[in-house]
C-alpha cells in the first residue's frame, strides 16, 4: 500500500498505468466496438445502415428502461424477475384502456401507476415483510404472468390503433428546423449533445485538478474527446440523412439522464450506493434501509409499465406471450455493464453499454439468420462471462 | 463504514445534509471537507478518492472517526477505538478524542485497556457482569482500585 502514496505528487497518470487500469474499466466499450465491426464486416455493412440503427435503438428501448430498473434493485443486492410480465401486462392494460376510448395521456398515467402498484407490493414484502427478493418476485412472474393471459383472455391479441401511442415508440422526432433532405433537428441535438459532454469533461477535469485528483494526460483526454465526436457524428451524421432521432432515444436519454443524476448527486443514490456495498453499516450510519428497498422496487415497478408501454407500442399490439425472457435481457445489460454480483457497484450509464451489447448481439444475428435457439445460448454466455470476469476481478483486488 | 466505497462517500455519509443544497449535494464542498478531515486526522491515503478497503486497519478506524466528527453529535459512544491498530496510530486517535472533548463534544469510550482508561478518563464506571459495581474519578483510580470492582459480584 505504501508504494503508491507516491502517486500523490504525481497528479498525472502515464500511458500504461491508464491503459492498465481502464482495460478493466472500458472491458464493455471495447467489446461493444468489436461486436459492432464483426456484424458489419460479416453482414456487409447492413448493420451501420440507418434503418438497422434507428431499429436498433427502438429495440432496444424497453430493454434500456427496464435495465435501468433493474441496475438499482441489483445494487442493493437484490433481483427483480416479474419485470417481464410486469411489462406485458401493463401493455395489455394499455392497449385494453385504449380500445376503451380512453384518451392516450390517462392511459399513459394509468399503466405507470399500475406499475407503481406493483412495485409497491413487491417493495413491502421484500423491505418490511422480509421475503427474500428471489421468491417474491418468482411468484410475481406466475402472478403476472396469469394476470396478462386473464386480460387477453377474451380479446386475444389487441391490435392498437391509436396514432400517437404508436409514436412512441415507432415514430422519429419532427425535424422543427424543415431541413430538405437532412433533419436538421437531428443535427443541431447532436452538436448540442456534444458540445455539453465535451464541457462536461473539462470541468470534471478542472476540478479534479484543482483537488490534486489523479487525472489521466492531454494526449489521452484529447483521444477521448476525438473518439467521442467521431462516433456521435458519425451516428447523428447517419441518422439525419435518414428519418432522425427515434423518439425512443429521447426517452431512454432523459431516463438515464434522470437516474445518473439521482444515483450521483443525491442523498438517496449515496443511500442505495449505502444499502448495497454494507446494509448494516448504512443502517447504523442513519439510513432508513427498508424504505430505499422499497423505493427500488417501485421505481423498477413503474419503469417495468414504461417498457410495457414502449413494448407494445413497437409492436402495436399487446399479445398474451409479451413479456416472456424480458428479465433476463435486464439483469444479463446490467451486469454486463458492470454492475458487481455482491452489490454496491454499477452506473446507468455503463447499464446502456451493457443494453446496447445484448441488444447488437441479438439485431445482428437476426440479420445474419442465426437460430433463436443459439441466440439464447450465445446471450447466457455472454452474461456469465461478464459476471466471471467481475468475480475474478475483485478476487483479484482482495 | 461502507468498504467498497471511497474515502470521501465514507466521510460525508452521514451528515449529507450539511452537503446538500436544494436537494443536490455539493460534490466540490464534500471534497474539501474530505480533504481537511484527511489531513487534521492524519489519515493515510494516496487521496480521498482511494476505496476505504484498500486503507491499513488503523486509517479505516480514523476514516470511521472523521465521519462522526463530521457529523458533530454532542455525544460520541466509541466502543474499543483502539482495537487491533498499531500503536502509532492509537495514538493519534487518543490525540484526537481529547481535540474533540475540548471543543465542546462529550465521549463514553468502553475499553478493556487498564491503560487506555486509566490515562483517558475524567470519569471510570466498572462493571461486572453486567452490572456497574463501582464508580471512580480521574484522581483516584488506580489500577488495584479498578481491578477491585472488576473483580466484584
Amino acid at each position: 500500500m505504501d508504494n503508491k502514496l507516491g502517486s500523490t505528487t504525481m497528479p498525472k497518470e502515464s500511458f500504461t498505468t491508464f491503459f492498465g487500469k481502464n482495460i478493466k474499466a472500458n472491458a464493455m466499450y471495447i467489446v461493444f466496438f468489436v461486436i459492432v465491426l464483426f456484424f458489419n464486416s460479416i453482414t456487409g455493412g447492413i448493420f451501420l445502415t440507418a434503418n438497422n440503427i434507428s431499429n436498433l435503438i427502438n429495440q432496444a428501448g424497453y430493454i434500456a428502461v427496464l435495465a435501468i430498473g433493474m441496475t438499482l434493485v441489483l445494487i442493493i443486492v437484490n433481483i427483480d424477475l416479474s419485470v417481464g410480465f410486469v411489462a406485458g401486462c401493463s401493455g395489455a392494460v394499455a392497449a385494453l384502456l385504449l380500445r376503451s376510448g380512453m384518451h392516450v395521456a390517462p392511459v399513459i398515467v394509468c399503466v405507470l401507476l399500475f406499475g407503481l402498484l406493483v412495485g409497491i407490493y413487491q417493495g413491502v414484502l421484500v423491505a418490511y415483510v422480509g421475503i427474500p427478493a428471489f421468491v417474491v418476485t418468482l411468484a410475481g412472474m406466475f402472478i403476472f404472468r396469469g394476470l396478462l393471459l386473464l386480460l387477453l383472455q377474451k380479446s386475444g391479441t389487441i391490435i392498437v390503433t391509436n396514432q400517437f401511442f404508436n409514436f412512441i415508440s415507432n415514430g422519429f422526432v419532427p425535424d422543427f428546423f424543415h431541413g430538405s433532405t437532412v433533419n436538421i433537428f437531428t443535427i443541431v441535438f447532436g452538436i448540442v449533445f456534444l458540445c455539453c459532454l465535451i464541457f462536461s469533461q473539462f470541468r470534471d477535469r478542472r476540478n479534479k485538478i484543482k483537488y490534486n485528483f489523479q487525472v489521466v494526460s492531454a494526449p489521452i483526454m484529447a483521444g477521448e474527446i476525438i473518439i467521442y465526436t467521431v462516433v456521435i457524428g458519425l451516428l447523428i451524421a447517419v441518422l439525419a440523412g435518414y428519418n432522425g432521432i427515434p423518439s425512443t432515444a429521447i426517452i431512454v436519454m432523459f431516463i438515464v439522464l434522470v437516474y445518473n443524476f439521482m444515483l450521483n448527486k443525491t442523498k438517496l443514490g449515496r443511500a442505495i450506493y449505502g444499502v448495497g456495498g454494507n446494509a448494516e453499516a448504512a443502517l447504523l450510519s442513519g439510513i432508513n434501509v427498508k424504505r430505499v428497498v422499497l423505493f427500488c422496487f417501485c421505481s423498477m415497478g413503474v419503469l417495468s409499465s414504461l417498457a410495457g408501454i414502449l413494448y407494445t407500442s413497437r409492436l402495436q399490439s399487446a399479445a398474451p406471450a409479451a413479456g416472456l425472457g424480458f428479465e433476463l435481457d435486464a439483469i444479463a445489460s446490467s451486469y454486463i455493464g458492470g454492475v458487481a454480483v455482491s452489490g454496491g457497484v454499477g452506473k446507468v450509464t455503463n447499464t446502456i453499454i451493457g443494453v446496447l451489447i445484448i441488444v447488437s448481439l441479438t439485431n445482428g444475428m437476426n440479420l445474419l439468420g442465426v437460430d433463436a435457439a443459439f441466440q439464447y445460448i450465445v446471450k447466457g454466455m455472454i452474461c456469465i462471462a461478464a459476471v466471471a470476469f467481475d468475480v475474478l476481478n475483485q478476487k483479484k483486488a482482495k | 463504514m461502507i468498504l467498497i466505497q471511497d474515502v470521501k462517500y465514507n466521510i460525508s455519509l452521514v451528515n449529507l445534509k450539511a452537503l446538500i443544497n436544494h436537494s443536490v449535494i455539493n460534490t466540490n464542498e464534500e471534497i474539501a471537507v474530505a480533504n481537511k478531515l484527511c489531513k487534521s486526522l492524519a489519515i493515510k491515503t494516496p487521496s480521498i478518492a482511494q476505496f476505504v478497503r484498500n486503507l491499513s486497519g488503523g486509517n479505516q478506524q480514523k476514516v470511521q472517526l472523521a465521519k462522526w466528527i463530521y457529523a458533530r453529535p454532542k455525544v460520541l459512544i466509541l466502543d474499543e477505538p483502539t482495537r487491533g491498530i498499531d500503536v502509532g496510530a492509537k495514538y493519534e486517535i487518543y490525540t484526537l478524542m481529547n481535540k474533540m472533548v475540548e471543543q465542546g463534544m462529550s465521549i463514553i469510550m468502553l475499553s478493556s485497556e487498564m491503560q487506555e482508561i486509566l490515562s483517558m478518563s475524567d470519569r471510570i464506571y466498572v462493571m461486572s457482569q453486567g452490572k456497574i459495581t463501582g464508580e471512580l474519578s480521574a484522581d483516584e483510580a488506580t489500577e488495584e482500585k479498578v481491578m477491585t470492582y472488576a473483580l466484584q459480584g
